[in-house]
């Protein structure tokens, strides 16, 4: 068990372990949370709801996992929850992810950058994760077998799919 | 122009957060745990903990005050077997007496009052 882990299981120096936790994960966590609900204001949000379930979760953390893995765990279950929220309000299709995308200030992308977050947001959710988790975050199949449950070789066909319909979608707007 | 989509060429963030969003991330976090909530964390224990003292305390009351009326109710009993012993002793003799008058040919009611005195 490394230090920051048997930091945060006591209670004396939780705290102030829990808070080096946010600094350390924070961007990650933002990053992976970001390329799922789009908006940086959601993410924000997300982000947070994230920080303080894990720290309600902290005494079901035994430590035994890696700290990274048990966020990115809880951070990947409260986006869905949020884009299963989303959905049963609004259903988005390309115009709203192009539009949702471009009145955001804090999306900076050109016209090729609009249209690969719309093939993404086209993908199903399971792929749409793994396909982040890889291309954005470069993360190793392993480390996304740990967080997701889901076995290597799945996530490697998982991946290829998604690459796929992702070319294909840029062929079909040709 | 054709634009093709290649997974290998590299990546472009479009991304981005507001100035010092990460440097503030950590207060802003912070800020939504309450103080309390670590306190009681550290001092909260189970229920069975807290009472465990009171209950062997009382256990171990329950346990002397069953054996001391255990104890009493025995003593009583122990001392009414006495009784009734020595109240047996003393028919016992009675009869042996009867007997001996009765042996004697004496009259009864001339020599009770002798016995007696003796």
């Amino acid at each position: 068990m490394d230090d920051l882990n048997s930091r945060l299981l006591n209670p004396d120096t939780r705290r102030a372990a829990f808070e080096e936790t946010v600094r350390l994960y924070g961007p990650r966590l933002y990053r992976h949370i970001r390329s799922m609900v789009l908006v940086h204001d959601d993410a924000d949000d997300v982000l947070q709801e994230t920080f303080l379930k894990a720290w309600s979760a902290l005494d079901g953390f035994k430590g035994e996992a890696k700290v990274s893995t048990w966020l990115y765990r809880i951070a990947t279950n409260e986006c869905l929850s949020f884009l299963a929220r989303q959905r049963s309000s609004v259903a988005l299709d390309d115009t709203d992810v192009e539009r949702t995308l471009t009145s955001d200030p804090y999306f900076d992308g050109d016209e090729i950058q609009v249209r690969l977050q719309q093939a993404i947001a086209a993908l199903p959710e399971k792929q749409r994760l793994v396909f982040n988790m890889k291309y954005y975050e470069q993360m190793k199949y392993e480390e996304m077998s740990e967080i997701l449950g889901t076995s290597v070789g799945a996530l490697k066909a998982s991946y290829h799919i998604a690459v796929k319909k992702i070319e294909g979608f840029f062929k079909e707007v040709d | 122009m054709t634009i093709q989509f290649n997974p290998d060429a590299p990546r472009c963030d479009a991304f981005k957060v507001p100035d010092r969003y990460f440097d503030a991330l950590p207060a802003r976090v912070m800020a939504r745990i309450p103080e309390v909530a670590a306190e009681e964390r550290t001092v909260r224990r189970p229920l069975w903990h807290v009472l465990r003292p009171y209950l062997s305390a009382a256990a171990v009351v329950a346990v002397v005050a069953l054996g001391t009326k255990a104890i009493q109710q025995r003593e009583p009993a122990a001392g009414y077997g006495m009784q009734t012993q020595s109240a047996a002793v003393v028919a016992e003799e009675n009869i042996q007496q009867d007997e001996l008058y009765s042996y004697l040919m004496v009259d009864d009611h001339n020599l009770y009052p002798y016995s007696d005195e003796q």
